[in-house]
């Protein structure tokens, strides 16, 4: 764990992940959070990564 | 279910603010505070008994007992708000006079954000406007047509608004990109925390009244943790 950096008690490391999360344009399009009983199998997993990246792609 | 459960889309950086903000230094387990604190549940739960109070009281002085006492009356809703979130926090801590203390309940580091969001529920469904406070009668009729779903559901964005905020304030982001759009954390509650709500009241059961609160936390875990492998998996 890095230095604490603020009163909330986070981390460098965490400001620093936050930052990094907000000065990249690519990071803006919105990721789906898939729900574990929603996608059940591996072929449904790989299926949904698919989707995610041709959204990514499209965005 | 009697409904489709909704898939949240969020953006990295919400993501990356539920991550910090429940502790990435721990286990997913261990990360539960958010969810299972004693403020957040009695705050979700007397928002949705708003409603059924107000409209039991058949245009009579609106009690709100055994959370207030008669000596807590006030014609001023902002005084109203503030002794209501006093009642809430005293039995958080074990100090209320009409509630017996819960061994295992204590403050958390989330009470603010819940006590927060009380106050921002009341006052837009009681009509406040840009500091401005109709009469307090006025605000409970108003209150009252929402439904407690509705009214949990803004307690709940906000809730997860105010929290991700306090991250954002604190990771100092705007200090440290100026160029940041006016309308990056205002997102942070009308975008990413909408689309959680949208995704837990999806997975509740159907209806207008207010939700289990116990069934909410369990729901609402179970996404933050979702949340989590989604964003460990994120590229850095």
């Amino acid at each position: 764990m890095g230095s604490t950096s603020n009163g909330r008690g986070m981390t460098d490391a965490q400001s620093e992940k936050i930052i990094r999360r907000l000065d990249d344009p690519s990071l803006e399009r919105k990721i789906r959070i898939v729900d574990d009983e929603e996608v059940p199998t591996p072929e449904a997993r790989t299926e949904a990564r698919k989707k995610r990246e041709e959204e990514g792609v499209r965005d | 279910l009697s409904q489709k459960a909704h898939i949240p889309q969020l953006r990295a950086v919400a993501m990356s603010l539920l991550v910090v903000a429940t502790g990435d230094n721990k286990k997913i387990p261990e990360a539960i505070d958010i969810v299972h604190n004693a403020a957040f549940r009695y705050s979700l739960e007397l928002i949705g008994s708003f409603p059924g109070i107000i409209q039991n009281s058949k245009g009579r002085t609106v009690t709100f007992r055994p959370w207030l006492s008669a000596s807590d009356s006030t014609q001023d809703f902002f005084i109203f708000c503030g002794r209501l979130l006093d009642a809430i926090d005293r039995r958080v801590r074990g100090r209320h006079e009409e509630f017996d203390p819960v061994p295992e309940e204590e403050p958390s580091s989330y009470d603010h954000a819940a006590f927060l969001a009380v106050a921002q529920t009341l006052c837009r469904a009681a009509g406040v406007r840009g500091a401005k406070f109709p009469p307090i009668g006025e605000c409970f009729s108003t209150i009252a047509e929402e439904t407690p779903r509705q009214l949990q559901e803004s307690f709940l964005k906000n809730y997860l608004g105010n929290v991700m905020q306090d991250y954002f304030d604190g990771s100092r982001a705007r200090a440290t990109l100026p160029s940041l759009p006016p309308e990056t954390e205002g997102r942070l509650r009308s975008e990413d925390a909408a689309e959680l709500v949208k995704a837990v009241f999806s997975r509740m059961q159907a209806g207008n009244g207010p939700v289990n609160s116990g069934a909410l936390q369990q729901t609402l875990q179970h996404l933050i943790a979702q949340v989590w492998l989604a964003e460990s998996a994120l590229d850095d």
